[in-house]
């Protein structure tokens, strides 16, 4: 999973050089050279409009600087039609781009934070139809975007410091039926957090590890959190041996809880959490893979699922800018997948077990979540801020 | 795995020289399509020919186009590829709008696979619509499609029981098949053919990600064909020449009396020019039939390992004379070629035409390897055809060697009516 830089806009450039001095480099005298050489003095000093369509430009740095971008953009200075971030010294990259006819320039970030912008030119020729520029999402809306996100999050982490208390309790007082009971909710609510990938640091580690790499197995002591207090669950294991699980789990609990304010989540994160707490729900849970014995993976999906819900909410007013037909269809498909796992849910609470189900079953599960990740896959790319190659100190 | 009359080696990759003609009338969406409407050409063209390009120069799948435009879908005839990917899928969406979009997708990627160039650009706000596995350029005229539909696509979820081809039902259970449900059956068949494993996987994961959702994979098995060893029909994983007999697929007139349907009762009308596949996953008990000495082997087969040639003869491709051999002294009477086909003018009917493919995909639970023959076979009549062919095989001596444990039924339709037309359309 790519991991987007920070991002200056492109509307605050420090120093605009128009028609930097260049000598040209073009290749061959007939007219349409796709060749763009940029340096940190100049970007694509004379280029050559292409004529409406598909045209696969080579950008070349010839300079010993890295330029941070260069981006293709449209008369408005800020739809993008292509680009390129980091271009290293003395290398040259393809810049595949369909254009409609309209007037072009090449916009390109220096390390020494200037953007430079190439002469406007001018490209004819018959309509387009399948251009697909974007409009780069400013910083600050997925920051407060962002905000949003973690508030709907904290009352899930209190949540879950509740259920598992009560959860520690009924282990220390040797009621495992009950533990067993209890033990779902808590986990579900952890699931609803949404981690994915490295969100919460170490703690996901101790709350919601899995004994993979470690040398005992299931029975290594670094085994801990919910898979491991499952595992106990359910393989027969006293209650003495897991209380002091169960005491961990909860200490661990509270400190994400206690931590949670000061944990630095990258904004980018939440783009990539719409589609990658589902990824690890196809993953994971809709393989079994992570099941130690409650046959509860139906559920956490469930769980998942609600948990993408809060990060597209939180999206809603910039992705309802940016696509708002891309909002209105992984919103339904989320819903209807919501609404699949719910039907396994059992009136008593219990889930039918994903093992339990059919080949058509877990067919229409399969179907529903990997082609609604292939929908909210997009929301990254759509809701990516001007390219740039990061905060220069 | 049976055998049959003469084979015929005139279709083997003849050279394409086709036009980029197959994919000017598609939409604006379709990517390939639209760059070679576009006037941007030009320097893509540039650049294409720069490539130091494999593909242009290797002969292209043969028949292709005319499998998308022409009374039949052209690769069911064309000798079997290196290498192929056939796989079920199970259609889950719920409406006939849904199914006529999905089937529309599947043909319009086709025809861009086959196509080739440069993948649909889709912008910087998107993933890339192509996998990358083959490079940044499709190589043109290097992969081939057939395209299936199984009995249950013709259930109640699409109103589509009164157009069901005649003959298609279930695959049915043999005597010593070994059938595994998750192996077997399914809404639709694409088999992907191609001269490398790439090519043909590249394809796979293309379809499938442009369905995704729409549909979803129930069973897939990779196949390949032998080079000759040393020389004729490929061989094999039981060591056997496989294939050597086949009806004349440059014969027009046997491939309407064995192949293609024909209109008029009992088949809907839609149905006539397709014809309908069966396609078994026979595990072969290779570690077994290792153990077995040459002699036995070839008596139980009916041919010789080496030559491929019948037991009564000296060439592979010389017709065994059962009529000079009543009671199987020299071919028993249950050797695998003379049940499969005892050359009678009352079996002449039963023939099949056959497309197989060895299999290679691991390891038995037991540490033996799961090798064996995806058996593809296409006939006008499942009953009359396959069904008869198998059930003279039952309990021959070869069963204990050989297992099959998968494969379904499938109608293929017949090939595309024009540049817009796609697989399905009579139906939705």
């Amino acid at each position: 999973m790519s991991r987007r830089g920070a991002a200056a806009s492109l509307g605050v450039c420090a120093l605009i050089v128009a028609g930097a001095i260049l000598v040209a480099l073009l290749t061959g005298g007939g007219g349409h050279s796709t060749r763009i050489v940029v340096s940190d003095s100049g970007c694509g000093f004379d280029w050559v409009a292409p004529h409406s369509g598909r045209t696969v430009f080579t950008v070349q740095n010839t300079t010993p600087k890295t330029i941070y971008s260069v981006a293709l953009v449209g008369a408005d200075q800020s739809s993008i039609y292509g680009q390129i971030e980091a271009l290293a010294p003395s290398t040259e990259v393809p810049l595949d781009v369909v254009l409609p006819p309209g007037e072009y320039s090449f916009l390109c970030q220096t390390k020494s934070g200037y953007t430079l912008v190439s002469p406007s030119r001018e490209v004819t020729g018959p309509p387009v139809a399948d251009a697909h520029p974007y409009k780069p999402v400013d910083p600050q809306q997925i920051d407060f975007a962002m905000l949003d996100y973690r508030a709907s999050l904290l009352p899930v982490l209190r949540r879950l410091v509740a259920d598992t208390d009560r959860l520690a309790t009924a282990v220390h007082a040797g009621k495992l039926a009950e533990a067993r009971t209890l033990w779902l909710p808590a986990h579900l609510d952890y699931a609803k957090l949404g981690v994915a990938y490295d969100t919460f640091g170490p703690f996901n580690d101790l709350i919601n590890g899995r004994p993979l790499g470690l040398a005992g197995g299931v029975h290594d002591p670094k085994f801990q959190g919910f898979l491991r207090l499952e595992y106990g669950l359910w393989h027969g294991q006293a209650a003495a041996t897991l209380d002091p699980v169960a005491e961990r789990l909860d200490a661990s609990v509270h400190g994400l809880l206690k931590q949670f304010p000061k944990l630095a989540i990258p904004s980018g994160d939440l783009t990539l959490r719409a589609h990658e707490i589902l990824e690890n729900t196809l993953q994971f849970e809709f393989t079994g893979e992570t099941d130690e014995g409650s046959n509860t993976n139906l559920a956490t999906a469930w769980s998942n699922v609600k948990g993408t819900g809060l990060a597209l909410t939180a999206l809603h007013s910039v992705l309802n800018n940016a696509n708002p037909e891309l909002l209105a269809s992984t919103t339904a498909q989320l819903g209807r997948l919501g609404r699949m796992l719910e039907s396994y849910k059992r009136p008593d609470g219990r889930w039918v077990p994903l093992q339990s189900l059919t080949i058509d079953q877990r067919e229409r599960l399969d179907g529903a979540l990997s082609g609604l990740l292939e929908q909210l896959d997009l929301i990254p790319d759509q809701l990516q801020p001007a390219p740039t190659g990061g905060n220069d100190d | 795995m049976t055998d049959q009359n003469e084979r015929d080696d005139e279709q083997r990759c003849p050279v394409g020289g086709l036009s980029r003609r197959g994919f000017l009338g598609l939409g604006a969406s379709a990517g390939v399509g639209a760059l070679a409407a576009s006037s941007g050409l030009g320097a893509v063209a540039a650049r294409a020919s720069a490539l130091p390009d494999g593909a242009t120069k290797t002969p292209a799948i043969q028949a292709q186009l005319q499998s998308f435009e022409g009374a039949h879908q052209a690769a069911i005839l064309s000798e079997p590829t290196q290498a192929t990917a056939f796989a079920s899928f199970d259609v889950l969406t719920e409406s006939k709008a849904e199914l006529k979009d999905l089937l529309r997708t599947v043909t319009q990627r086709m025809r861009l696979l086959y196509q080739g160039g440069l993948p649909t650009n889709l912008g910087p706000a998107s993933p890339t619509d192509d996998n990358g596995v083959l490079g940044p350029e499709l190589p043109s005229q290097q992969v081939a499609f057939v395209f299936g539909m199984g009995s249950s696509l013709f259930d109640e979820r699409f109103g589509l029981a009164k157009a069901r081809p005649a003959r298609l039902t279930q695959m049915e259970s043999f005597p010593n098949d070994n059938l595994d449900p998750a192996q077997c059956g399914g809404d639709l068949s694409i088999q992907i053919c191609a001269n490398s494993s790439d090519i043909a996987l590249h394809a796979l994961r293309d379809l499938t990600k442009h369905t995704r959702g729409a549909v979803i994979p129930r069973w897939r098995l990779d196949g390949f064909q032998s080079p000759p060893r040393p020389s004729g029909t490929p061989r094999n994983l039981l060591g056997f020449k496989d294939g050597i007999a086949n009806p004349g697929t440059a014969d027009p007139t046997e491939m309407d009396d064995l192949v293609w349907v024909k209109a008029g009762s009992p088949e809907p009308s839609w149905t006539a020019g397709g014809t309908y596949q069966v396609a078994r996953i026979i595990r072969m008990l290779v570690e077994f039939w290792d153990r077995v000495s040459l002699d036995e082997q070839e008596t139980m087969i009916g041919r010789r390992r080496a030559s491929g040639a019948p037991l009564d003869a000296n060439d592979e491709f010389s017709i065994p004379d059962y009529k000079a051999d009543p009671q199987g002294a020299v071919i028993p009477l249950d050797a695998h070629i003379r049940l499969a086909n005892p050359r009678t003018p009352a079996t002449a009917e039963n023939r099949i035409l056959r497309r197989g493919y060895n299999y290679d995909r691991g390891l038995d639970s037991n540490g033996n390897l799961d090798q064996g023959l995806l058996f593809t076979c296409y006939q006008q009549d499942i009953q009359r055809q396959f069904v008869a062919t198998q059930t003279r095989l039952i309990d021959e001596p070869l069963v204990d060697y050989i297992s099959p444990v998968g494969g379904g039924y499938f109608f293929c339709p017949p090939g595309l009516n024009g540049k817009d037309d796609y697989f399905g359309s009579a139906l939705v």
